[in-house]
């Protein structure tokens, strides 16, 4: 089942193409790497997909309910709404609030009481928190930052804000994953902590992802296919295998020879 | 019921026997009728700074035009109470108040608030003149720029600008301590994190200006049957900045600072008034200096909290078994 | 029609008023994103030093404009060193907060000082000088002496502004700074030094204006600057802030507004007029007239 189609997307800032005509077509429960040397317009393409920025041309539909339907140009919140959510590249935390919050935070579309529970404190409201509280901490289980909940998310080490930035992501309970390179940053032992990681939410709650990711050993050993940005195009696609042995893919990474 | 928890009620018994010792002090003639005057417009302000503290504080928004909010609360309660004086009429005059002010806030805020920066802070600035210049100009209804007197002072005393305080301010921090107020808090912290969350920012910061809009009105409507005389002058764009001093005093994102700083520049003007012309010019260097050397004010982000103090934490809303078993 | 004419002399008049005030605050704000409301009481103080400036010295209008100049620019540069300078790092709302505490600081210090009567400002001439009930009149239009003289001095001011930003090398200095503080720094520039500079020249343009103003109107009090300093701040968010020629956009289109509609309509709903045009404005075009939106880096 096609999750994600993307048709002929562009975007110009001015007179600079940042993506240009880039079509792919996401299946149901695929875990698929986005790579491409710096300045590709990776990042600009998941800005497009999640609504932070206008696309130029080209359509993006998204099945919402075995529906399919048109989202580009929508608000970021609504599509975030139909079911997809990110991370960013430059980590954007709610650093003044503490880690559990952040990841309620996430859950506000799904799970909120109501004004009137909220102002009159009835037990609806106190209800609504403790299933709030609840679900948040199953997902810090998950990636095993529940003894710092109470920390400032701004104090946490660096590889525990790309994972808490994760949690948030997957509090929205999406069905399609961005993440903009989550191991940046990381060391050896933590990128491949982190891998495991995406490999077990992958399963365990039957979520697309789709990843950004500059370093190899990540992209090549969880993801099941691959797509190539160079200068906003898309210059290659295929299972890992085929990529690294792609001329096309090579010429781009190691300069013209 | 969750409600009725050990730290709700010590909080009940707190204020309940502050007011049986206000009420000591004023029956021993203790609490002298000059104290319970500058009582009234402590509450006065507090109403003011918790309400423009959601907004600015907290969704993160600057606005500059909160007299304006408290000007249609204070017509609204003149107006309706100079016809029927009555404490049903003045009960309905604060909710007619309240309400006119949370549409005149939705109007303004929901064009305005889409856009980020400072928009808001210039558009509320244009709003609040305008409001000034409609009441001026509507002279049958408001009587110009003479306002209205004779509004009837008997129904207001310090204990029910208490009782509105203590309303306002439970209600303000119900909505923060809400899904929605989390919400409210991270729009502050990153708007495009939020967004991409489905969270819809404009609304959020919306409903904080309305909702501290029409806390500002419920102020205007004490503020009016405290002193018994309104005109326009007194909701100029000084009054709006005085209400800015007191939330960045007390602390930006705090409503305890908002409250304590409301107490605090409420009894230092009451002391100020013996020093005459040098008065104003003692203010605004105390407040440079305290902006240099405490940018973030008296208290910054933090608040009292009495659940902490009586170690309590299973009486936050939210709270699950397992998270006191790991202490 | 000759009415007309008249009116539009005194709208350009008006308008000049508010454009010089609105440049200090737009250079302000695109360099360090400050509201910064002292801003009109600098105006304000640049009246009364002017008024003091003829009264003891005794010179003519354009020395004593220029001194004045000196004289605010100087004030302008010390109240940035003393009070904005120790919160370059703090929140935005704090320095805004400073800002009202320098401006409440103006207007009480001066009313301390001389009183909080409204002065005649020409009575500081011994004499007053031959040109200020001179006009010119041509077809049935009478432009005042005052008024050429506003005029033209407003105009020659903007030149020598637009000239230093553009050509030189402090002006390249501002212009890098606006765009982005730190990494002007990186590239040797001195932030601190440029932002000084910024009040500098806005300080002097404010002072100009007081003096001038002060003359045309014959009239001052210390809480004078607020009520030009918002119109002018007005002016500025209507043209885009942070930009230089839209100030003077904005002042010129306010000033002419504010006169029509005095000559015209109801002098009373003049300033809610101003106040609507600004938030349509602001609703139609948020970055003001002749500003570009633009979007935050992801």
């Amino acid at each position: 089942m096609t999750l994600l189609k993307v048709n002929d997307l562009t975007k110009n800032f001015g007179g600079l193409t940042a993506v240009s005509n880039v079509s792919m077509e996401i299946q149901e429960g695929e875990l698929i790497g986005l790579i491409g040397p710096n300045g590709a317009g990776k990042t600009t393409f998941f800005n497009l997909l999640t609504g932070v920025y206008q696309p130029s041309e080209g359509e993006v539909f998204f099945k919402v309910d075995g529906n399919k339907e048109k989202i580009d140009g929508e608000k970021t919140y609504n599509i975030s709404e139909k079911g997809i959510a990110r991370t960013f590249q430059n980590i954007r935390l709610f650093g003044d609030l503490s880690v559990i919050d952040n990841v309620k935070i996430g859950m506000h579309t799904e799970k909120q009481a109501g004004l009137f529970a909220s102002f009159f404190r009835t037990p609806a409201f106190y209800r609504s928190e403790e299933e709030i509280t609840e679900q948040a901490f199953h997902l810090l289980d998950i990636f095993d930052l529940t003894e710092v909940y109470d920390e400032k998310a701004k104090n946490l080490p660096y590889g525990d804000q790309r994972k808490l930035e994760i949690v948030r992501a997957m509090a929205t309970n999406p069905k399609l994953l961005f993440l903009d390179e989550p191991a940046a940053g990381m060391n050896p032992f933590e990128s491949a902590e982190l891998t495991q990681l995406i490999q077990r939410i992958h399963k365990e709650f039957n979520l697309t992802i789709v990843l950004i990711e500059h370093d190899m050993n990540v992209v090549m050993n969880v993801c099941e296919r691959i797509y190539v940005l160079e200068y906003g195009r898309l210059i290659a696609e295929g299972i890992p295998s085929e990529i690294q042995t792609n001329d096309e893919v090579i010429r781009a990474y190691l300069g013209g020879v | 019921m969750k409600l009725f928890n050990r730290t709700n009620i010590t909080w009940l018994i707190l204020i309940i026997l502050t007011f049986v010792l206000l009420e000591i002090g004023v029956t021993t003639g203790f609490t002298s009728p000059v104290m319970q005057q500058t009582l009234v417009t402590i509450m006065i302000n507090i109403m003011l700074a918790v309400g423009l503290n959601l907004i600015v504080g907290f969704s993160g928004q600057l606005a500059l035009g909160h007299a304006g909010f408290m000007a249609i609360g204070a017509y609204a309660t003149g107006i309706m109470t100079r016809q029927s004086p009555n404490f049903i009429s003045f009960i309905l005059s604060v909710l007619a108040g309240a309400v006119i002010a949370g549409i005149v806030a939705f109007i303004v805020g929901y064009p305005t608030l889409r856009l980020k920066g400072d928009y808001l802070a210039i558009a509320t600035l244009g709003v609040a003149e305008i409001i000034r210049v409609a009441i001026l100009n509507m002279e049958g209804l408001t009587n110009g720029a003479a306002g209205l007197s004779g509004i009837p002072i008997y129904l207001m005393n310090w204990r029910t600008a208490t009782v509105f305080t203590v309303i306002v301010v439970i209600f303000v921090l119900n909505y923060i301590r809400s899904s929605r107020g989390r919400a409210t808090i991270a729009v502050r912290e990153d708007e495009i994190a939020t967004e991409s969350l489905g969270i819809n920012t404009t609304k959020m910061k919306v409903a904080a200006f309305v909702i501290g809009a029409m806390a500002a009105a419920v102020a205007g409507s004490v503020h009016a049957t405290n002193l018994g005389v309104i005109n326009p002058s007194q909701f100029g764009f000084d009054r709006s900045i005085d209400v800015l001093i007191t939330v960045v005093f007390g602390g930006i994102g705090s409503i305890t600072g908002s409250i304590v700083a409301g107490f605090i520049l409420g009894i230092l003007n009451l002391y100020l008034q013996q020093f005459g012309a040098l008065r104003m010019i003692i203010y605004a260097i105390a407040l440079i200096g305290i902006m240099i050397f405490k940018p973030s004010g008296l208290l910054g982000g933090r608040e009292f909290s009495l659940s902490t103090l009586l170690g309590r934490e299973e009486d936050r809303p939210g709270f699950i078994k397992s998270l006191k078993k790991k202490d | 029609m000759a009415v007309f004419i008249q009116q539009v002399i005194n709208g350009l008049t008006l308008g000049s008023v508010y454009a010089l005030i609105a440049l200090g605050y737009t250079m302000v704000y695109g360099i360090i994103k400050l509201l910064n409301f002292a801003h009109g009481d600098i105006f304000m103080v640049g009246s009364f030093v002017g008024y003091y400036i003829i009264q003891n010295l005794n010179l003519g209008l354009f020395p004593t404009i220029i001194l004045t100049m000196i004289v605010t620019g100087v004030i302008g540069v010390v109240i940035d060193q003393i009070a904005y300078k120790p919160l370059r790092n703090a929140p935005r709302l704090s320095v805004l907060i400073t800002a009202i505490g320098v401006s409440y600081l103006l207007q009480n210090g001066m009313t301390a000082i001389v009183g909080p009567e409204t002065k005649s400002f020409l009575s500081a001439f011994e004499q007053t000088p031959g040109f200020v009930n001179q006009s010119v009149s041509l077809g049935g239009i009478s432009i005042s002496m005052m008024q050429i003289i506003l005029l033209s001095t407003t105009i020659i001011l903007m030149i020598l502004l637009q000239f230093v930003v553009q050509k030189t090398k402090m002006g390249k200095a501002m212009r890098a700074v606006s765009i982005d503080q730190e990494a002007a720094q990186l590239m040797g520039i001195n932030a601190n030094a440029v932002i000084a500079f910024t009040f500098l020249l806005g300080s002097m343009l404010a002072g100009a204006g007081g003096v001038m103003v002060g003359m045309y109107y014959n009239s001052m009090n210390p809480l004078m600057g607020a009520g030009y300093g918002t119109k002018a701040f007005v002016a500025a968010v209507i043209g885009g802030i942070g930009l230089i020629p839209g100030a003077v956009l904005g002042g010129y289109l306010i000033g002419m507004v504010e006169v029509m509609i005095t000559a015209y309509g109801n002098s009373m709903i003049r300033d809610a007029v101003v106040y609507l045009i600004l938030i349509i404005i602001l609703l139609v075009k948020p970055a003001g007239l002749l500003g570009k939106n633009e979007n935050e880096k992801v």
